[in-house]
Parts: structure tokens; C-alpha cells; sequence
């Protein structure tokens, strides 16, 4: 596959797993089922959950408690078989997001995806945050 | 400058300012108006070091943290403007770091590192760590 396709659907990933709260839908057309994810306090263990299930979960949880999110790609890196991008998020915490009930606190963030294609697919996805953490905005 | 430039630039920050401490390369490859973004953790009052002074006395008290780092570059991505670096360091949690109180163990944490380049220097890092409250914690 080529880079502009591998870009192609991480723009896809931001647009319609984050932006539309769609990620259960098309979840399956962007990562591969043994996807490997790398992220803060996401256990990626065997024997707990694939990175794939955890994905879904994490973005579907993170979409349903925020539901006015709205994410840009400031910066999108791409060469050979990785995507790198800058993921700057801004939404209001409405509902329920792992252990940090509801604040309605409106928060703006940053993430940085390196991302590892196989197939067209992701294969690989390392998440860290920069600046401050989310979990510091709605504690 | 080409992406293999913006590159070398970065593989020189991590081999030999950030593993080998040759610390005076830190004004060759920034520029004085240096930003670097960083993660806030705990026991930290600011996310933003501002200036090539600022950035050396951070790597010298990382340093301190952990006299034994060691840096590699997993991967990186540029597109001669950016470069993208997934890393990671092992090294022995021997200082305070961040709101973390020694833990005499050997880590290896891993992370992601943006820079900026202008002029063959770097302006703006913006960085994270995908484990380190993991790895640090008691």
C-alpha cells in the first residue's frame, strides 16, 4: 500500500472513529484484528484483551463521553510503512470516561500517534500525550 | 533540508546529548528561541521549557534521575521539516523525577518525540511517554 493510502485512512480514523463517534462501525477497515496498541494505563497483557478490542473500547468510551469532540491533525507525518500524527482534541466531558465521572470541564489536548501499517491497515499504534494529561483536566 | 538531514540531526540529540551527555551539542542543534512541549506529570508547575539553557538544565536533571540512560530510536518518520521518533530508554530510577521518588529500579520506558526543524535547527519538540507512570510508580 501506498503512504498517500496509509494517510488516507488515518484521516479516515479521525474523521469517522472520532469526529462521528463511529469507530465500532469502521473499526475493522482501519486496524487489523492483532493489532499491537501502545498507550497509558491500557494493559495490552495477554490473556486480558487484544489491542484490537482494547482500541475499539477506549475510542468508543472516549467518543461516548465527550460527545461534542472534535479532533484535528495538526501535523501528519508519513514515510514507508508509518503514519506519525499530532492529534489535538478539544470537547466537553459530558458523560461518564473510565473512573473520572462528568465535569462538563470543555478540555483541549494533545496526542501523538506513531502509527505502523501492514496490509493497509494499522498494525502498530503508540499513543502518548503531551502537555497536559486529560486525566489532569477532569479529576 | 532533507528528511535524512532532519534525521541525523535527531539521531545525534538521542545517541550523544541524551545517552552520552555531550551536552555542549545542545546550541548546535537548537535554536536559541527553543520551545520544548513536555508531558506534565505530577509535582510538575509548568509543561513548557523556553530557551537552549532551560532545555540542558532539564537533560542534566533527567540525568541526575537516572545516571544510566540509555537512549534508542525505535523509528522515525520525517518530512524534512518534522521528524517523528518513537524511542525508548532503559535506566536506573535513582533521583526524583517528575513527582517520582526513586524507585532503585531499571525501567525502560518508551515514547513519542516531535521536532521541528528551521535552518538545520530545532525550534519545537513536543513529547510523551507511553509508560512512565507505570514504570515509576512504587
Amino acid at each position: 500500500m501506498s503512504v498517500e493510502q496509509n494517510v488516507a485512512i488515518c484521516n479516515r480514523f479521525v474523521e469517522e472513529g472520532l469526529n462521528q463517534g463511529n469507530i465500532l462501525a469502521v473499526a475493522d477497515q482501519l486496524a487489523l484484528p492483532d493489532l499491537q496498541l501502545e498507550a497509558p494505563g491500557i494493559p495490552t497483557a495477554e490473556g486480558h484483551a487484544t489491542g484490537f478490542d482494547i482500541f475499539k473500547q477506549f475510542v468508543s468510551m472516549f467518543t461516548g463521553a465527550f460527545p461534542d469532540l472534535k479532533c484535528t491533525l495538526p501535523y501528519t507525518i508519513a514515510e514507508d510503512d508509518i503514519v506519525a500524527m499530532d492529534i489535538a482534541y478539544s470537547g466537553t466531558h459530558a458523560k461518564q470516561f473510565g473512573p473520572f465521572p462528568a465535569t462538563n470541564n470543555f478540555v483541549e489536548g494533545g496526542e501523538l500517534w506513531y502509527v505502523k501499517f501492514r496490509d493497509g491497515k494499522m498494525a502498530h499504534i503508540r499513543i502518548c500525550e503531551y502537555g497536559t494529561p486529560l486525566a489532569a483536566m477532569i479529576s | 533540508m532533507t528528511s535524512e538531514d532532519a534525521k541525523t540531526v535527531l539521531k545525534t540529540l538521542f545517541e550523544e546529548v541524551l545517552t552520552n551527555d555531550k551536552l555542549d551539542l545542545i546550541f548546535e542543534l537548537y535554536a536559541p528561541e527553543y520551545e520544548f512541549i513536555v508531558p506534565k506529570l505530577a509535582g510538575m508547575t509548568s509543561n513548557i521549557v523556553k530557551g537552549r539553557e532551560n532545555f540542558k538544565k532539564r537533560v542534566i536533571a533527567f540525568r541526575t534521575a537516572f545516571p544510566d540512560v540509555d537512549y534508542r530510536i525505535q523509528s522515525f518518520a520525517s518530512n524534512g521539516e518534522i521528524v517523528a521518533t518513537s524511542f525508548a530508554f532503559t535506566g536506573t530510577h535513582v533521583g526524583e523525577f517528575a513527582g517520582f521518588a526513586p524507585t532503585n529500579r531499571k525501567v525502560t520506558v518508551t515514547g513519542n518525540h516531535f521536532s521541528q526543524l528551521k535552518n538545520g535547527k530545532i525550534v519545537k519538540t513536543w513529547a510523551g511517554f507511553t509508560n512512565i507512570v507505570e514504570a515509576l510508580s512504587p
